[in-house]
């Protein structure tokens, strides 16, 4: 970035230019007065961001009492923590702030006094993080976690609730101390309480994150069974909001995948999660074209987790809204010639989908007739 | 003072210069180099030959000058890992506007969500290049709704599979325009931040078949790192590199030799008899034989010095220890082993042993690497010069006798 006193931000203007160019304009020559022009605009209107992020550094450790003495609000600090959310989406500034010593204040305004702060700072916390190994390691080297742990399960406000999950799913994924801090922090009991919350999205962030640890940690499937999540997840799976309902579909199809006990199916209540998954396919069957879009993961859930209990395709397969006309049918891709890891049948679905074409994606919405309800072909 | 383009720098990184020509006879006209250089917003392809100016095998005189003939280029000036990034974005864009009723020119004119989920998708890459499958999520991306995703690296690839066909397009190109086959090329390197992704590697691979593709070195300094190691070069700092030397070898070179030359005083006139000579690489062992300078002497005096003087009157004395127990006998007749073990530290070791009675005692000099300047080192060798024309009389004095001395402390 530009030294201080120096010159404009030469870095920073390459960076903007290549994340925002599409290469498409040919490269035209300056006139004398356009450079002048563009030499003023840069010196007069570049940031220098690492020394914005000094200055906010700053003010992060001065006490509440100071600030408030020279009449900064809480609201104040919340726009400043948007700023400071902004400069670290770029994972080197991300990872400059432990430099520069704003890591930890930043860590202490989880514990600050207002709960808008609170939950600000968590939301910066997460976007630090996500998929960034290096802070992840810096934060859970100053003990992050344990803060964030504490608002997730008992702060008073859903907001704050909701931001310190986001902020601990983004830590802990692929990161196994991580992992293995949550379990000991008494994480799962506050995923059960989060599921049992009325608030949709705190509920679908805990979903996604029990989504995650079931499928990748296979040990935390008893420990997930005994505080009773398959139940909540299950009645979720019947929920208004269609965000929560595939999460938690999701996650029961994780669970259905078990093999490795052979105890069988670790699923409980069969009855119930029949009668839930016939629910959906009646709810699947009154959707128009645009809702059966949206919900194209619902479908396939649906099915992969019907196939999964019951060994045999489900209706909806029938009535051919697993795969509307227009979309490709989910295939085995090829592994990846370097990755060790085969990826299990619903994430290689969706990989071998090409990108949706605006065109072909108006195209096709033009062109869907209407769907005819009737008996399928008779096997 | 000498510029080099950047794909020689790269090739000098990975010592491709220090390379045996393959032992084929077809390819006796030197090693055919295929620089693959995949950036934030550029890819370069450049193929090189490396060889030896005149071809001339046996000449010595140029043992650090290799030829670096560029034979093509070819790429992409608008194609590097930012094109992967607007490729993820858009995707996960229309995913957005799939699943949530909400208007698309809103999402495409939002500015602010578009350039944070930008952000996110190149973290994600970044990940990928580790893992199979991450997350993406950004909250209130727009109208307030959540956005949450997975993506997979097979997903990646498959968004991305046009811009790396034109990575293996360009290839091909710059091996046309070279009018060379593949098999022709000996190695592959990779330079470029873009080019740790698993794809791009595996698509080489492929291509290339058995070659071998380079890149230990960190992708984002290969081309600084070459540039640095031939400014040292240009420096003198490898005047006593073997040709064949390898790269791990000639770094050692460059970094660790001894800077003075270290021996002990003898005789009455203090004479400086060298036991590590100047610029002998480290870590290294040398042993002397010294012997008695007066009948029935049982003590024998060590002082270590270092410097480039014949006379340690002018060297810089490191240190002293003294070997007892030797047996009384006439002088020159007791044998001493001097050893001076200087470790990859900068620390001397220097132990005495008396051959005939088996007495031995050792001393060690510490930070010795840094107890001297660059200055101080330049100007010793600077007196070391017109001070060994000085002495040319003792020296040949030396000459004559049949062995070395020690005085008595």
């Amino acid at each position: 970035m530009a030294k201080d006193g120096g010159g404009p931000d030469w870095n920073g203007l390459l960076k903007w230019s290549l994340a925002h160019g599409d290469g498409t304009a040919k490269p035209r020559s300056l006139s004398e007065e356009d450079k002048k022009w563009f030499m003023e605009a840069m010196q007069a209107n570049t940031m220098d961001v690492v020394k914005r992020m000094k200055e906010i550094t700053q003010v992060m450790k001065t006490p509440d009492d100071v600030l408030q003495s020279q009449g900064v609000t809480p609201e104040n600090i919340e726009d400043m923590l948007d700023e400071l959310q902004e400069h670290v989406e770029s994972i080197d500034m991300a990872n400059d702030l432990h430099s520069i010593g704003g890591l930890d204040p930043l860590l202490g305004y989880l514990k600050n006094s207002h709960a808008g702060i609170r939950a600000k700072a968590a939301e910066v916390v997460s976007t630090i993080v996500q998929n960034n190994p290096k802070s992840q390691q810096l934060v859970m080297e100053s003990n992050g976690l344990e803060p964030l742990l504490t608002n997730f399960s008992s702060d008073a406000s859903t907001n704050s609730r909701t931001k310190a999950l986001g902020a601990i799913s983004s830590l802990i994924r692929h990161n196994q101390p991580g992992v293995a801090a949550f379990r000991l922090g008494n994480g799962y009991s506050a995923l059960r309480d989060a599921l049992g919350s009325d608030d949709a999205r705190l509920q679908r962030k805990a979903l996604h994150l029990l989504q995650y640890l079931l499928h990748d940690n296979k040990a935390d499937r008893s420990v997930a069974t005994e505080l009773g999540l398959p139940k909540l997840m299950m009645h979720l799976a019947s929920s208004d909001d269609s965000g929560v309902r595939e999460a938690a579909l999701g996650g029961l199809l994780e669970l259905a995948r078990d093999n490795t006990s052979g105890a069988g199916n670790v699923l409980p209540d069969q009855d119930k999660l029949k009668d839930v998954l016939k629910s959906r396919i009646e709810g699947i069957s009154t959707m128009d074209a645009d809702d059966l879009s949206a919900h194209r993961e619902e479908r396939q859930l649906v099915d992969s987790l019907w196939k999964e209990c019951y060994n045999e395709p489900s209706s909806l397969r029938e009535k051919g809204l697993v795969v509307l006309p227009g979309e490709d049918a989910p295939q085995q891709p090829p592994p990846d010639v370097v990755g060790s890891m085969f990826e299990p049948p619903l994430r290689a679905w969706a990989a071998s989908r090409p990108p949706p074409k605006e065109d072909s994606e108006s195209e096709s919405a033009k062109k869907d007739p209407p769907l005819l309800l009737g008996p399928g072909p008779s096997s | 003072m000498r510029i080099i383009n950047e794909p020689s720098a790269a090739a000098i990184a990975y010592g491709l210069d220090k390379m045996p020509p393959p032992a084929s006879g077809a390819d006796a006209a030197g090693r055919t180099v295929l620089i693959f250089d995949l950036g934030g917003g550029t890819l370069d392809v450049s193929l090189l030959n490396i060889a030896r100016p005149g071809n001339n095998s046996s000449s010595n005189s140029d043992n650090g000058s290799f030829e670096f003939e560029v034979k093509a280029v070819a790429g992409d000036t608008h194609l590097g890992g930012a094109d992967f990034d607007n490729a993820m974005v858009k995707h996960c864009i229309n995913e957005f506007i799939r699943k949530n009723d909400v208007a698309e020119d809103g999402v495409w004119s939002n500015q602010k969500a578009i350039r944070r989920l930008r952000s996110a998708c190149e973290r994600a890459k970044r990940l990928l290049s580790f893992t199979a499958q991450t997350s993406i999520e950004v909250d209130s991306l727009h109208d307030g709704v959540d956005f949450c995703a997975k993506m997979s690296r097979s997903r990646f690839e498959e968004l991305n599979k046009e811009l790396f066909g034109k990575c293996v397009k360009a290839v091909e190109k710059c091996l046309e325009d070279a009018k060379m086959d593949k098999s022709a090329v000996h190695d592959v390197v990779l330079v470029g931040g873009s080019s740790r992704i698993p794809k791009v590697q595996s698509m080489l691979h492929d291509f290339f078949q058995e070659k071998k593709l380079r890149h230990s070195v960190n992708p984002d300094e290969a081309v600084a790192y070459g540039a640095a190691i031939q400014a040292s070069i240009l420096n003198g700092d490898s005047d006593n590199a073997d040709a064949d030397a390898d790269d791990k070898k000639r770094v050692m070179i460059l970094r660790d030799i001894t800077p003075l030359s270290l021996g002990v005083e003898i005789n009455f006139d203090h004479t400086m008899s060298v036991v590590i000579p100047r610029n002998t690489f480290i870590p290294t062992k040398n042993t002397r034989r010294y012997t008695t300078l007066y009948d029935n002497q049982i003590r024998v005096s060590f002082p270590v010095f270092e410097g480039e003087s014949a006379s340690t009157l002018d060297n810089n004395l490191l240190g002293k220890f003294v070997l007892s127990g030797v047996l009384p006998a006439p002088r020159g007749v007791p044998q001493i082993d001097v050893t001076f073990d200087f470790d990859t530290n900068g620390v001397l070791h220097v132990f005495a042993e008396d051959m005939g009675t088996g007495s031995k005692n050792n001393n060690t000099i510490t930070n010795h690497s840094g107890r001297l300047k660059k200055e101080d080192v330049e100007r010793m060798s600077r007196e070391a010069r017109s001070y060994n024309r000085k002495r040319k009389r003792t020296r040949s004095s030396l000459q004559m006798n049949s062995g070395n001395l020690v005085i008595l402390e």
